[in-house]
């Protein structure tokens, strides 16, 4: 293929060139045809029209000859004297004056008699009277008509141009006829010397009479014809024998290698055929007017050719003046521009703008922007040198930030340009590496299955693969260290990986929890320092007895203390002690075989009960020192000290009742701590809370509510754990989304009044109704006569729990029977509204002692 | 505002979207408790948007909320729906979104992811 405008300028106009020769040489051979064609016919035209001249002289001649020859008064007084020697002497006169005078020479006279006989033939004067009209119509004709015909005819010397006319005396009286008879040698003769070619009469042998002389049939032409004529040209009538007439007759002319031939008809007076004039024209002749014009045309067609190359090669080089060069040099010129965008070249040259007016305008506009796009290369060069250099920073950056990226396309392979940190947390070449294989090193599923979405995600659009992102895993644990990891989506067919190592963070994170946790623990004991002490004696005098229930019949009371003091350390945050009573109530509550129960019990000592609570108390004194339990600022006085103080002074009641107010406790002071803990307690297991509110009145209580007060705690963890829904089902249910808690304590005459309430689920009553028959607490039938109330007080057995996972906070079951415990200890009662789905109250009932 | 289609097999968490989306200005037209049923209304109401929850009863073909997404897009693939989803459905969603779903909520379901979603999908909600 030819790439090149020019290249393609030129076959083009070489393509067009040879289109023009091409429909040009075809138009003059066409036309050179045509000039052949035309040539012909006007020769055969010429030829018989100068036949038909001549034949028409002839005519004419021979009609004026027989008139003038008729009208002679001697010749007819010869015929009216029949005198024959002096008829003959008139026309020896008149044919011998003629022949010397003019060029006929083979002129014959013959006088007929007006009855058709004949009179005198001039050319055999002793043969006359023989009878003419069986043969001579032009004859019979004349003298019946009396008028002059000329016309061709066979008479016994065979075919000649015969003039006849009657021959009338002065007075009108009519003699007979004289006929004046004519060759056609004369013609050919014409013709030869005139230079029109050759001529030949040919008498058609059907028409000819019997008594033609018998020498004419060597003169047999094609068997058809005779030839009627003395002068004869040799070489045509060579050349005519070989030619078939036929052809002649279709055609009007024929052409051999040497003549062109027509023809001329010869008739009587009546139109009979009685043979042709062959008629011929040497091609040498004819050809000389056709060789003129096929000259011009071959004259033409080198014009039409050297004008067709010329205006190719001149195009050609005209293209290159007008548009090749101009190209080049716009091409050189933004050759360099882009040499110099390329950064091959550091400066750039204007491209010369006189080269054409066009291409000019086009170089100009070139320029102008290459200025532009010079000026603003340079600046993209100090951006570019500066992104370098913020890129590199970055990269420095993320070297020593515990961050590396890498990046890999849809193949999964890991490409080049990792940060060293990369490498760190990979512990190996990564490079070329699949990114899944990495990430989980021997995790076959999750590794097709990461692949199969990364490629996925490339194929999706921007909204899809955020959403995609977004779900992909991101933490992951390489060598030990956990790192998290982020996707970046580049050019939208590679991704961009940043990974952090956030194992430090973690760690501290705990340690931070750890400290925190210690701190709240501290802050916590230190604020109910009072109570604390109290749930310490409590747990150590316990501890102290624990041997009186390492017995299965003592199972469940264990539980209850167990429970009770997990409790009441959970408040306070004592979280070393709270997992080590979890796990020791794990194995009485949840082991199957009695023997572990027992063998645990067995381990499980005053001395190591009592190192569970060091743990903590450790921790406690490391931070507030040794002393802090003896001497803190506040006064403490051990109530045991109160109580002989009361017995010192008892007679003195106003001072007894004061000192014993000491030992008396504002029963909100109980309440507070319960804040807190619903608060956090709704932290840890992602509830929505609103503040516990507590209403009291200002009631003195003595430390015999205490045990009672404390196991509320239970009350309050289930109302958190069960009770509160968790937000969104809560706005499922159409509820606000953040759950309430309130507590209300007031005094009625001699009692106490506590009511808990929530508004949270409340008991599915017909669920404990199941489940107390399941655990085989009662029949079906006993089940169906017992009411509400009833039913829900299952809560308050042993073993009883509506939670179906058991947590560390609540769901053993033991909580509330220990509730219920105190409460009867302490003769009270309790009553509970239970609205399913909507909340439940408890409402507690204490006597109170009249010394309040 | 849109017209909202919600299908899940739990009544609770179909009456918790109702209120969050009608809360939100938006309009409920209609709730189906499987996909099979989701797949019908949808043609029948048109929705602008549908929360569509992963896991749900097979009926009549239609397996889950996955393949329900598969039908409606058949339908109509402009469809906006959202998936419901809990943790460690995240494999789920994908497969979802590959179907072509347009976001996802992670119960628990919150006003706020609600109103994202809503947005996502090109929704403006009330306050």
């Amino acid at each position: 293929m030819i790439k090149t405008t020019a290249g393609k300028l030129s076959t083009l106009i070489l393509v067009i060139s040879s289109i023009v020769l091409t429909i040009s040489i075809i138009l003059l051979f066409s036309a050179s045809n045509k000039t052949q064609k035309k040539i012909y016919v006007d020769v055969t035209e010429q030829l018989q029209s100068f036949t038909e001249h001549k034949l028409k002289a002839k005519y004419w001649i021979g009609k004026t000859n027989a008139i003038t020859l008729a009208s002679n008064p001697l010749l007819q007084q010869a015929i009216k004297t029949e005198d024959r020697e002096l008829a003959k002497k008139v026309l020896d006169n008149y044919l011998t004056y003629l022949t010397k005078h003019t060029k006929f020479k083979n002129i014959k006279i013959h006088i007929h008699t007006k009855d058709n006989h004949s009179f005198l033939r001039n050319w055999k004067p002793y043969k006359y009277g023989d009878d003419l009209t069986s043969f001579r119509k032009t004859v019979v004709y004349v003298n019946k008509h009396k008028e002059p015909i000329t016309s061709f005819e066979i008479g016994r010397a065979g075919l000649s141009l015969r003039a006849v006319t009657p021959i009338i005396d002065e007075n009108g009286e009519h003699l007979g006829s004289l006929e004046f008879i004519q060759g056609l040698n004369s013609i050919s003769k014409a013709f030869e010397k005139e230079k029109k070619g050759s001529f030949l009469l040919l008498m058609n042998i059907m028409s000819r009479s019997d008594d033609i002389e018998t020498f004419e049939s060597k003169q047999a032409f094609q068997y058809k014809y005779l030839i009627y004529q003395k002068y004869i040209d040799k070489l045509f009538l060579e050349s005519a024998k070989k030619i078939n007439l036929e052809n002649i007759f279709t055609n009007g002319h024929i052409f051999d290698d040497k003549y062109l031939y027509t023809y001329v008809n010869i008739e009587d007076f009546e139109g009979k055929k009685l043979g042709i004039a062959l008629i011929g024209k040497p091609l040498t002749l004819v050809n000389y007017a056709l060789e003129d014009a096929k000259h011009l045309i071959y004259l033409a067609l080198g014009i039409i050719i050297f004008m067709a190359f010329a205006i190719a090669i001149f195009v050609i080089f005209a293209s290159r003046r007008i548009i090749i060069t101009p190209l080049e040099t716009l091409q050189d010129g933004l050759n360099s521009f882009f040499a110099f965008l390329n950064k091959e070249r550091r400066d750039v040259e204007k491209i010369d703008e006189d080269i054409s007016a066009e291409f000019g305008k086009m170089s100009k506009l070139i320029n102008t922007n290459i200025n532009t796009v010079a000026q603003t290369l340079k600046q993209d060069e100090i951006l570019v040198q500066q992104i370098k250099e913020k890129s590199q920073k970055i990269k420095q950056l993320l070297d020593n930030a515990n961050q590396g990226f890498l990046y890999f396309d849809e193949t999964m392979k890991v490409g080049g340009g990792q940060s060293s940190v990369t490498e760190e947390i990979f512990e190996q070449e990564i490079m070329g590496s699949n990114i899944t294989h990495l990430l989980y090193p021997d995790d076959v599923d999750n590794q097709t299955y990461m692949e199969e979405s990364l490629k996925d995600i490339l194929t999706m659009d921007g909204l899809r693969q955020e959403l995609m992102l977004s779900l992909l895993e991101t933490n992951f644990v390489i060598n030990g260290k956990s790192i998290t990891v982020e996707y970046k989506i580049l050019d939208n067919n590679s991704y961009m990986m940043i990974l952090t190592d956030i194992t430090e963070k973690i760690e501290l994170d705990e340690k931070l929890k750890d400290e925190q946790q210690t701190l709240k623990m501290v802050i916590e004991v230190v604020i109910t320092l009072e109570q604390f002490m109290e749930i310490k004696k409590d747990y150590l005098e316990f501890v102290a007895n624990i041997e009186n229930y390492k017995s299965l019949e003592k199972l469940s009371e264990l539980r209850r203390y167990l429970h009770t003091f997990k409790g009441l350390f959970a408040q306070k945050e004592m979280l070393n002690i709270v997992k080590k009573l979890h796990s020791f109530e794990d194995v009485i509550n949840n082991s199957i075989k009695q023997q572990t129960i027992l063998d645990e019990l067995k381990n499980t000592t005053t001395e190591t009960m009592t190192q569970w609570l060091e743990l903590d108390l450790d921790i406690l004194t490391d931070i507030l020192g040794d002393e802090y339990f003896e001497n803190t600022n506040s006064i403490s006085i051990s109530k045991d000290r109160i109580l002989l103080l009361c017995e010192k002074v008892k007679d003195n009641k106003e001072i007894v009742s004061e000192i014993k107010k000491l030992t008396y406790h504002n029963i909100e002071i109980f309440f507070r701590p319960y804040e807190k803990m619903v608060k956090q307690l709704a932290t840890k297991l992602e509830k929505e809370l609103y503040p516990l509110k507590v209403v009291s009145d200002e009631i003195y209580i003595q430390s015999k509510y205490e045990p009672f007060l404390k196991s509320l705690v239970h009350i309050f963890r289930n109302s958190v754990d069960h009770g509160i829904e968790t937000a969104e089902t809560r706005e499922e249910l159409g509820k606000d989304y953040k759950g309430q808690i309130s507590c209300n304590i007031y005094q009625t005459k001699d009692n106490l009044h506590i009511d808990i309430a929530d508004d949270g689920a409340g008991i599915d009553v017909e669920k404990i109704k199941q489940m107390a028959i399941s655990k085989n607490l009662i029949s079906e039938n006993e089940a169906k006569n017992l009411d509400e109330k009833e039913i829900i007080m299952f809560i308050f057995e042993d073993a009883f729990s509506t939670a179906l996972e058991v947590t560390d906070i609540s769901g053993r079951g033991v909580g509330l029977a220990s509730l219920l415990n105190e409460l009867k200890t302490l003769n009270g009662n309790i009553d509970i509204n239970n609205n399913f789905k909507k909340g439940i109250e408890f409402k507690f009932t204490l006597p109170l002692d009249m010394e309040n | 505002m849109a017209t909202v289609l919600v299908v899940d097999d739990s009544r609770i968490i179909r009456n918790g979207l109702k209120n969050v989306l009608e809360r939100l200005g938006h309009t409920i037209v209609g709730e189906a408790e499987n996909g099979f049923d989701g797949v019908k209304l949808y043609k029948e109401v048109y929705p602008d948007v549908v929360t569509m929850d992963i896991t749900m009863p097979a009926v009549s073909g239609i397996k889950n909320g996955m393949d329900a997404v598969k039908h409606i897009i058949e339908f109509d693939e402009f469809a906006n729906i959202i998936m419901i989803t809990a943790h460690g459905e995240q494999q789920k969603v994908m497969e979802s979104i590959k179907n072509g779903a347009k976001g996802y909520i992670l119960k628990p379901i919150t006003r706020d992811k609600v109103r994202e979603s809503m947005q996502r999908v090109g929704f403006d909600s009330d306050d």
